[in-house]
C-alpha cells in the first residue's frame, strides 16, 4: 500500500484576469489593436517546492493573498498548475471555506447532505453521522428550518459541522478557527486536535501562527505566491515579523 | 481519460445530481402558491395564443391543432428552457466548484434532470387534457421513456459543452438565447411540416432539433411510434453531440477554474 504523501516540485500556478482578457478582445474587435493573451495572467503560485509525508502536521503561515489557499488548492486538484510537477498519494478532504454549496432556501437539513454531495463524499453520509452533525453544530429542531432563518453563528457552526466530520488521508484546513463563538471556537479546536491526529497529514492555513502552534510539528511561511521559508515555530514568527510584517 | 469516463458508472455521481435537481425544484416552488401549476400555465398560455393566431396567419386546418401543439410545444420548452438553464449552470455554482473538487458536469446535468421533471409534469397535464377533449389516447405513449433515452443521451454531451463554453465566453449565455429563437421558427413545432411541399421537407432533418421533437410529438400527438430513419437519425445526432462535447471538454477543462 502506498504510504500518503504530497510532492510539489517547482509549481507555478498562473491565473486569468477575465475582465482584462474581455477588454483585449473588445479591442481586436472594435479597435483593431493587437492583443497579447499572456498579459492577462495573473502570477499565483511562482516555483513553489513543497513536501510532506505520513505524521506531518503543518501550518501553513502568511499574509492574505500570499498564496495559503492557492497552495491547498494545487493539493487537492482544484487548481492546474502552469508548469512543475505535483504528486499526491492518498484522500484529500480540503476544507477551504466554510459553508460551500449552502443554499440559503434550503432546510439545514438538506444542506448537510447537499454540502457532502458537493465534495463527492456521499458515501459516507448516513443518518448516524448526520445526527452527529446536527448535535455537534447545537441546532436540534431548528434544522428542519430554512438556512436563511438562521443567525450567522449557527450557520457558520453547521458550515463548520458538516465539513470536519470526515475521515480523509489528507487535510486541508483554510482558517476555519473563526466560527461562532468562544465556546464554540474552543469545542471546534478540539475536533481538529482530534482530526489532525487521526489524519495521516494534516495541513492547516492561518495568518497567525499563536492559534495553530499547539497543533503542528512543520511550520511554513508563504510570501507572493513563494514558499520563503520553514523553521521551527519560533524562528518563522521572527521572520514572519522581521521581513513580512516588517514590524 | 479512464478516470474521467469511470465517473459515469459511479451511483453517486447520478445521486449527486438528483440531491440537486431536488433541490433546485423544491427552492423554485416552495414559496409559491401554484407550485409546479406553473410548469404548465405558460406553455398553455403560450399553446392558447398559437392556437388562435397560426391557423389564421398560415392558413393551415385547425382540426386537431391544439392537440400537435401540446405534442410539440410542451417538449419545445422544455428543450428550450434546459439549454438556456445549462448555459449558466456552471457560472452560477461558481463558489462552490472553486473550492471544492467536484465534477463539473453535474451542474447541466442537474438541470437537465429538473427540467426534465417539469416537462413530465405538464406533460401529464398536457396529455391528460388531449385526451380527454381529443380522444388522442393510445397506450404506446407508455412507451414514451424509451423514446426519450436517446434524445436525453444526445442532449446531456451538448448540456455540458454549452456550459463549459459560456464559462468561457459569456456572451455565448445571449448567442444561445438568439440560436433558440430562431430555431423555434424553423422547426415544425407551432405549424405542421405537412404545409410543405415533400421534396422540401428533407431541409427539416438537417435541424437537430426536429430530429428530436419528431419521435415525442408523433407518439403523443398520433400514438405513432419512430421509424427506423428516426431512431438512425438520433443515434447520429448522439455520436456527433458526444464527439463534440468531449472535443470541447477536453479544448476547455484545464484552466476552467481560472475563468470562473
Amino acid at each position: 500500500m502506498t504510504q500518503t504523501s504530497i510532492v510539489l516540485k517547482d509549481v507555478y500556478v498562473n491565473g486569468v484576469n477575465t475582465a482584462a482578457r474581455a477588454n483585449g478582445v473588445k479591442k481586436i474587435l472594435f479597435g483593431g489593436e493587437k492583443f497579447d493573451p499572456t498579459s492577462t495572467e495573473i502570477p499565483i503560485l511562482c516555483g513553489v517546492n513543497f513536501e510532506a509525508k505520513h505524521g506531518d502536521k503543518i501550518a501553513i503561515i502568511g499574509r492574505n493573498g500570499c498564496g495559503k489557499s492557492s497552495l491547498l488548492k494545487v493539493i487537492s486538484g482544484i487548481y492546474p498548475t502552469s508548469s512543475g510537477s505535483v504528486t499526491v498519494s492518498g484522500t484529500v478532504a480540503p476544507l477551504i471555506e466554510m459553508g460551500l454549496g449552502f443554499d440559503p432556501d434550503l432546510a439545514g437539513l438538506k444542506n448537510i447532505k447537499l454540502s457532502f454531495a458537493y465534495r463527492g463524499k456521499l458515501e459516507l453520509y448516513s443518518e448516524e453521522l448526520e445526527q452527529q452533525i446536527i448535535e455537534f453544530a447545537e441546532l436540534g429542531e431548528k434544522i428542519h428550518l430554512p438556512l436563511k432563518s438562521y443567525s450567522s453563528g449557527m450557520q457558520a457552526r453547521l458550515a463548520f459541522a458538516s465539513t470536519v466530520f470526515q475521515a480523509p488521508d489528507i487535510l486541508l484546513l483554510d482558517e476555519v478557527l473563526a466560527v461562532g463563538d468562544q465556546g464554540f471556537v474552543e469545542k471546534s479546536r478540539k475536533l481538529i486536535e482530534k482530526r489532525f491526529t487521526t489524519a495521516p497529514i494534516s495541513i492547516i492555513v492561518h495568518h497567525s501562527i499563536d492559534q495553530v502552534k499547539s497543533l503542528c510539528n512543520r511550520f511554513v511561511l508563504m510570501d507572493k505566491g513563494r514558499v520563503v521559508a520553514e523553521d521551527s515555530c519560533d524562528n518563522i514568527l521572527k521572520i514572519y515579523k522581521k521581513d513580512i510584517l516588517r514590524i | 481519460m479512464m478516470n474521467r469516463v469511470k465517473i459515469f458508472f459511479n451511483k453517486y455521481y447520478y445521486l449527486t445530481i438528483f440531491i440537486i435537481a431536488r433541490n433546485y425544484i423544491t427552492r423554485k416552488y416552495q414559496d409559491s402558491y401554484l407550485g409546479a401549476l406553473w410548469t404548465l400555465i405558460l406553455p398553455a398560455t403560450q399553446i392558447a395564443i398559437y392556437a388562435f393566431v397560426m391557423p389564421k396567419i398560415m392558413k393551415f386546418p385547425s382540426e386537431n391543432y391544439v392537440p400537435f401543439l401540446i405534442s410539440s410545444v410542451l417538449f419545445w420548452t422544455f428543450l428550450n428552457n434546459v439549454i438556456i438553464a445549462s448555459a449558466s449552470s456552471i457560472i452560477t455554482n461558481s463558489a462552490t466548484i472553486s473550492r471544492c473538487l467536484v465534477s463539473k458536469t453535474i451542474f447541466p446535468l442537474a438541470e437537465l434532470a429538473q427540467h426534465l421533471y417539469h416537462f413530465v409534469v405538464s406533460l401529464l397535464l398536457g396529455y391528460g387534457f388531449s385526451c380527454f377533449a381529443y380522444g388522442v389516447f393510445s397506450i404506446k405513449i407508455f412507451l414514451l421513456p424509451i423514446i426519450m433515452l436517446p434524445i436525453l443521451m444526445a442532449l446531456a454531451p451538448v448540456l455540458i459543452a454549452i456550459s463549459f463554453i459560456t464559462v468561457y465566453i459569456r456572451d455565448f449565455k445571449e448567442f444561445i438565447g438568439l440560436v433558440m429563437n430562431l430555431a423555434f421558427w424553423a422547426t415544425p413545432i407551432v405549424y405542421p411540416i405537412e404545409i410543405f411541399p415533400i421534396e422540401k421537407q428533407w431541409i427539416f432533418y438537417l435541424n437537430p432539433f426536429y430530429i428530436m421533437i419528431k419521435p415525442v410529438s408523433g407518439l403523443v400527438f398520433s400514438g405513432s411510434l419512430p421509424s427506423i430513419e428516426d431512431w438512425a437519425r438520433l443515434g447520429a445526432l448522439i455520436v456527433i453531440s458526444a464527439s463534440l462535447s468531449y472535443w470541447v471538454y477536453k479544448k476547455l477543462r484545464r484552466n476552467f477554474i481560472f475563468y470562473l
